[in-house]
């Protein structure tokens, strides 16, 4: 009796209503919304996609958690763009943890690190319009954690007068001392 | 023990005065000014000694693109002090940057060569650029390249295609996705004001 009650348990409650064969697993469709125009008849109707992640995935091994990142043996980062677009839209910004499986902490871990890496402009294609790259955020930067961001610190550097400016650096600048492009062979 | 043919050319090297480059893109702007107040002072080389001359030249080409951690370029101001009267002047890094490119990295050298009387001797033989781009009287000196303190991530952009087949899938989607919910989403429209 508890054998066929586990039977029972294990088969989706809609198919166990459908269909009345047991099979051992379920099959995995992927499914598009797909519109075709035949003359005046426009149909709106869900087709089976197969998914493209299917031959490349990393089997998921028995752990406490079953998260991806969390099974995953790489503390990722921001440097690791391959990882970060798998979780990622067209326009950048993360995928909600109800479409990719992941924990509560991986989740904002992967939220940080995305942060981080759009900061950086390493998505530089897929960044949304409006993003502000003016004033210090035009110049590269570099994170070595993930929680970096919250540890903000303002110092202040003794800094010195003395410069030795012997080459001319940009457009109008009036160090002509040794004009930038002359060639002595 | 005689000497070999190598170890006997990298005998005369110790002792001449050899032009290394390094790219700054990327690099933290700290770290790579240690480095190349080391490769100035000549305390790479085993005849090191504070007094004696065995000091190297250095290029830096792309100082514009060089990095900072976090939001350092704004938490970090630079404080000038002449000692004369109105001659104070505190200054967030970026500010500095952009005015002129090349004066972070000569500052960061400079006070990584410590406070001494010889590190204006040393600091001449620094040779900043802003861009990649090398007069060839420079450029015909260098000799060596210098390793450089930190791995460039690569932008997406970078990374071609057969690469980004060939990397596994860390995750599938679950049973019955829409492959709808991954478009980017429409923001909503925002409330336009009612004429009053």
């Amino acid at each position: 009796m508890s054998l066929l009650l586990r039977v029972l348990r294990v088969l989706p409650p809609a198919s166990a209503a459908q269909s009345a064969a047991l099979s051992t697993s379920t099959p995995l469709s992927l499914r598009k919304i797909q519109e075709t125009v035949e003359g005046k008849t426009t149909t709106v109707e869900v087709v089976d996609v197969q998914s493209d992640r299917k031959q490349k995935l990393i089997p998921v091994r028995d752990e406490h958690c079953s998260c991806p990142l969390c099974r995953l043996a790489v503390k990722v980062s921001y440097e690791d763009v391959l990882i970060l677009e798998q979780f990622m839209r067209k326009d950048g910004t993360v995928l909600p943890k109800q479409l990719t499986g992941l924990c509560f902490g991986q989740q904002l871990r992967l939220e940080r690190c995305v942060m981080q890496a759009h900061w950086c402009g390493l998505f530089p294609d897929r960044t949304l319009p409006g993003f502000d790259r003016t004033g210090y955020k035009k110049y590269a930067r570099y994170w070595s954690d993930d929680m970096d961001m919250y540890r903000l610190k303002h110092n202040v550097v003794k800094a010195s007068w003395f410069y030795v400016k012997r080459y001319d650096v940009g457009k109008g600048r009036p160090y002509p001392k040794i004009p930038a492009n002359s060639a002595e062979t | 023990m005689g000497m070999t043919r190598l170890q006997r050319v990298q005998q005369w090297l110790v002792f001449a005065r050899q032009w290394h480059i390094v790219d700054a893109q990327g690099q933290d702007i700290d770290r790579l000014g240690e480095k190349v107040a080391r490769f100035l002072k000549g305390a790479h080389k085993p005849i090191y000694h504070p007094e004696t001359d065995c000091g190297d030249h250095v290029v830096v080409y792309n100082c514009r693109q060089v990095a900072m951690k976090g939001f350092e370029w704004k938490h970090r101001e630079y404080f000038f002090n002449r000692e004369y009267p109105r001659s104070k002047n505190l200054l967030s890094a970026w500010e500095i940057h952009e005015f002129d490119p090349c004066r972070l990295m000569f500052l960061s050298v400079y006070q990584s060569l410590g406070r001494n009387l010889v590190r204006r001797r040393h600091i001449e033989r620094l040779h900043l650029f802003a861009d990649d781009e090398i007069p060839p009287r420079i450029l015909q000196n260098v000799s060596n390249q210098m390793e450089q303190v930190q791995s460039v991530p690569r932008r997406s952009d970078q990374i071609s295609a057969e690469e980004r087949s060939r990397f596994p899938a860390i995750f599938d989607w679950k049973e019955d996705h829409l492959v709808d919910w991954e478009a980017p989403r429409v923001p909503p429209a925002e409330p336009t004001e009612k004429k009053k």
